[in-house]
């Protein structure tokens, strides 16, 4: 224990005062820009629904390609480009639905159906996904994300802006 | 005048001269005698390419550390490329000319059409390489005073050297890979162009390595004076040390340009990857790991026989070498190719009685493994760097010298093997999609209108 | 005239010790021999500054909304040719930018200027050279045309390649799971003001190292370079010249610590300076007022036949995302980290004294064979995407 000294004593208060403002600095100004930073992971998205049409006019067992309306983000109002998807039917039951993102599971490349091949393909990194949304050729790691949809009783077709699974 | 001495002698023998070329027993035989010319023709003009390229760079080298071994070696490639750029040419020119020519002369006129620039600019190529060679080797001393100078017309070979070899891999890889025959840069830019440019320029100078290092321990132990075995015994770790750090860089590249097969020429890659080849390329692997293995060993060695430090490190390489080039050759299918694995309904694995051993993967086992020897092989090359401070050169012992020899010979079973993959993994067309085997022996007259070039 | 020009150098020396600061700023010693190599850094900083002066009157003219961005920088194409050349310098130059700096890096490596004691110089490098790495980067996602966009995508997807982390990081950047407007805006105060702030503070630390311990120049202009050559003389240490400042440089060996011979930077070195710096501008202004920048269709998420293709800096991982298996994905993200990492720990690795690089094999046959793959890549990729 040293000697109660008073030159001592202020010096050290000198220097907790100073590391106080300083952490306090920190914090005032951390806090909101950390908070902002964060902020559009966690705001809650709205689910908005597209209408993309009467079920029956899409052929059977072959991607057919849709622009669909998306807002990706949480945020002020912008005119975006429209999305593509694609909408496969794989019998006439409504359950046997399934519409798939054009987003690759590599890079997030822009994927394509070619007809020729008769898989879905990736042209950054020849990525291939078959008929039914499997990875099976090239780099991509997952099969093809899809996007939640429901068919009513009439049978048309709606599409919301939310994915199956997480990418 | 000699016909007219050898005609009566012919009469005289009652020989019957040969109407035309020799049949070589059909198709089987000419692709058997095309094979046989062209490995020897590899073999040989590898050597002289990695010659005319290395050679210059080690007199630089040599000029700017001022060590006069350097100089030395750098001469005798020089000599070599003398001696043996004829013999390498006049298979090649055996090759064309007579086998290509007269067995496949549709094809080749067909090819020489398409690529009629490459060919030139090559065939100018060579002249330049020849004058340039012969007056870099004959210049030697005489221009000992103006080293720059020398160094210079030894830089103007590379470029020529390299250019050769540049326009002749236009006419191969467009052979593999066709691109659109009308637009030139699409010819000469063609998809496995450059895959095959870096492979086979980086082949060829880690060949010359091989080869000094193989060579070197030969003449090392026909060598009596003390600065000739020193000589030998520098020189021959020297080209070891090019050879090994070059062929690090070749398993990338094979990736790569298999990579463009199989998006250009699928046929090819399925016969090389799960065909026919699949087994020679299992060979291959376990070639270029027992390669390495062997010349992190000699690092080990000659190390351990100089005192030097670091031997430790590179014994638990070398032993890591080995069990990666054991593990990177075992076999996918226990069968010759896929194809008799499907038909068997054995596709699973051995375990389950099966033809499969998972084990010998291409993905992920081989490639990790190949990962596994490139680094293990880098690191030997580094920590036998390291070690070089400590070594007095002239007294190597004679294990040493016999793993030099493995290597080169090893080596020029690989080019060997690559090159027997790669021409019959495009069989049996000549040009992919374009133009057969078959079919090439049209001997009839030529008609008033050039006649049409078959369909693809 | 004189007698005022005097009069005010007094005046200013005694308050802002102006005479001191040029001296110490003008008529530093630096090597004489070589010295056409120690060119590249100060070219790299004349690069810098200029994409620096042409980004603030960018900051002018280009609006980062998500509709604005291709529209003013479409309007500029083919209403104001002034502003198009401002932009293609920005480009030109940022792209030859990268080129020198990489020959500046090779230059310093292979010079062994990252030996005791200028550690620290190499690391603030490997700082600004991934700062500059990231600037080009995000520049290239400003324009929000098609190139652009997915130039944005692919690059905000590499972090989610990350173990835990990833996804979180990825959408940090983003601003959301997918690219959007917060990601433009983002990204354009990252590249405006979040990395130049950090460029600044590092290229000040990376000359006040410089100037600390001198440039060290090549190792020809040393005694130990003579220890090598068989058959050489060692010259005598310069006991008798004075050393002039900064060196000799801290606790090192001594035949590595002082130049034989010096010469004063002004106006020696910074004649070769000028003509390298001006060869460069001169090769950008070429290229911009030859070719510019171009500007492709605006961002169309739903373009079925469009190819993204990677700006050409990017090819070498271009191409190892192209053959790198889907088992083994995890090495994309871990073969350029080791790649860092490696640079990093260069001059700890590397601690011996020989600054030769002819007589340091260990470390220079191992980078060039770094450099080499990297060109490698570079090639095949460029083949790849021509044969699309």
């Amino acid at each position: 224990m040293e000697a109660h000294n008073p030159e001592v004593s202020r010096r050290r208060f000198a220097i907790l005062g100073t590391q106080v403002v300083g952490a306090g600095v920190a914090i005032m100004l951390g806090v909101p820009i950390v908070g902002f930073l964060l902020n559009p992971i966690f705001r809650p998205r709205s689910i908005t629904e597209h209408v993309v049409g009467y079920i029956g006019n899409v052929p059977a067992d072959t991607p057919t390609p849709f622009e669909f309306p998306f807002n990706p983000q949480s945020s002020w109002e912008a005119p975006l480009p429209d999305y593509l998807i694609y909408v496969v039917r794989f019998g006439s039951g409504l359950d046997q639905v399934r519409v798939f993102s054009n987003i690759c599971s590599h890079m997030q490349c822009p994927v394509r159906w070619e007809s020729t091949l008769k898989l879905f393909l990736c042209p950054c990194h020849g990525g291939l996904y078959d008929l039914r949304r499997v990875n099976v050729g090239g780099p991509p790691p997952k099969p093809l994300p899809q996007w939640q949809h429901r068919v009513d009783r009439d049978g048309i077709l709606y599409v919301t802006n939310r994915l199956t699974e997480q990418i | 005048m000699s016909a007219a001495l050898l005609l009566p002698l012919v009469h005289l023998l009652d020989l019957q001269l040969p109407e035309h070329a020799p049949s070589f027993g059909g198709e089987a035989g000419y692709r058997a005698a095309i094979g046989i010319i062209m490995s020897t023709h590899i073999l040989i003009s590898g050597l002289v390419s990695g010659a005319t390229q290395l050679g210059p760079f080690i007199e630089w080298l040599g000029y700017m550390r001022q060590r006069p071994r350097y100089d030395r070696l750098a001469h005798g490639l020089a000599r070599f490329a003398v001696y043996y750029f004829g013999i390498g040419t006049a298979t090649a020119i055996l090759f064309m000319v007579v086998l290509v020519v007269g067995l496949w002369g549709h094809f080749f006129t067909t090819l020489v059409r398409i690529t009629w620039w490459p060919f030139v600019i090559e065939a100018w190529s060579f002249v330049l390489m020849v004058v340039l060679t012969y007056i870099w080797y004959y210049t030697w001393e005489r221009l000992r005073p103006f080293k720059v100078l020398h160094m210079a017309l030894g830089g103007m070979l590379v470029v020529a050297s390299v250019i050769q070899v540049a326009m002749i891999d236009i006419v191969a890889s467009y052979m593999l890979t066709p691109g659109a025959p009308s637009d030139p840069i699409r010819i000469a830019i063609n998809p496995t162009v450059y895959p095959l440019d870096v492979h086979r320029l980086i082949a060829n100078l880690a060949y010359i390595g091989f080869a000094i290092g193989g060579f070197s321990a030969i003449l090392f132990w026909r060598s009596r004076e003390p600065e000739d075995r020193a000589f030998y015994d520098w020189a021959g770790s020297f080209g070891l040390l090019w050879g090994m750090s070059l062929t690090a860089l070749q398993p990338v590249v094979g990736y790569s340009y298999a990579k463009e097969i199989q998006l250009h020429s699928y046929a090819a890659w399925f016969k090389m990857m799960r065909g026919d080849l699949s087994t020679v390329f299992v060979w291959q692997i376990l070639l270029l790991g027992m390669m390495f293995t062997v010349g992190v060993w000699y690092f080990f060695r000659r190390l351990r026989t100089a005192g030097a430090r670091g031997t430790s490190l590179l014994k638990t390489a070398t032993i890591g070498l080995l069990i990666l080039a054991i593990f990177a050759a075992l076999p996918y299918h226990l069968a010759f190719n896929q194809d008799q694995v499907i038909k068997a309904g054995l596709n699973r694995p051995f375990w389950e009685g099966g033809l499969i051993d998972p084990l010998g993967a291409m993905i992920p086992n081989k490639v990790l493994a190949l990962m596994g020897l490139d680094l293990l092989a880098m690191l030997g090359v580094v920590w036998y760097l390291r070690g070089l401070r400590d070594v007095a050169w002239g007294a190597p012992a004679r294990g040493e010298q016999r793993l030099l020899i493995a290597s080169g010979v090893m080596v020029m079973m690989m080019i060997v093997t690559m090159g027997f993959i790669r021409e019959n993994s495009r069989v049996p067309y000549l040009i992919s999609g374009e133009i057969t085997v078959s079919g090439q022996q049209d001997v009839s007259p030529p008609q008033t209108s050039p006649a049409p070039l078959p369909p693809p | 005239m004189r007698r005022m020009a005097g009069a005010t150098l007094e005046w200013l020396d005694e308050r802002a010790a102006i005479r001191y600061l040029l001296r110490k700023g003008l008529y530093e010693a630096v090597p004489v021999r070589g010295a056409w190599f120690y060119t590249l850094g100060s070219a790299t900083l004349v690069l810098i500054t200029v994409q620096l002066i042409t980004g603030i009157f960018l900051t002018m003219l280009f609006v980062p909304s998500v509709k604005e961005a291709w529209e003013s920088l479409d309007y500029i194409r083919q209403h104001d040719a002034f502003a198009s050349v401002v932009r293609g310098i920005h480009l030109w130059d940022a792209y030859l930018l990268l080129l020198v700096l990489g020959l500046h890096m090779v230059r310093t490596f292979s010079s062994g200027s990252y030996k005791r004691p200028r550690e620290l110089n190499w690391l603030s490098g490997v700082g600004l050279f991934l700062l500059v790495l990231a600037m080009a980067i995000t520049g290239a996602m400003l324009p929000w045309d098609q190139a652009a966009y997915w130039t944005a995508v692919v690059t905000t997807n590499i972090p989610s390649y990350l173990p835990l982390v990833g996804s979180f990081l990825r959408d940090l950047w983003r601003g959301g799971t997918f690219v959007g407007p917060i990601t433009l805006v983002r990204t354009f105060g990252i590249h405006v003001w979040l990395i130049p702030a950090l460029l600044f503070t590092l290229i000040g630390a990376h000359l006040a190292l410089l100037r600390k311990h001198g440039e060290f120049g090549s190792y020809v202009n040393y005694r130990g370079a003579y220890r090598s050559y068989e058959g050489r003389e060692v010259p005598p240490a310069p006991a008798e010249r004075p050393i002039e400042p900064p060196y000799p440089s801290t606790p090192s060996e001594e035949e590595w610590s002082a130049p034989l011979q010096t010469e004063d930077f002004y106006p020696f070195q910074t004649f070769k300076d000028g003509v390298v710096s001006l060869v460069c501008l001169l090769i950008v202004l070429a290229l911009a007022l030859g070719i510019g920048a171009p500007l492709e269709d605006p961002a169309n998420p739903a373009a079925i036949s469009y190819t993204p293709t990677p700006e050409w800096f990017y090819l070498p991982l271009d191409q190892l995302l192209v053959l790198v298996p889907k088992e083994l994905i995890s090495l994309v993200l871990f073969i350029p980290l080791g790649g860092v990492l490696l640079l990093v720990a260069l001059p700890f690795i590397d601690r011996g004294p020989e600054r030769n690089p002819f007589e340091r094999p260990a470390v220079i046959v191992p980078g060039a064979i770094v450099v080499l793959f990297i060109v490698i890549l570079t090639l095949l990729g460029s083949g790849r995407l021509f044969n699309l």
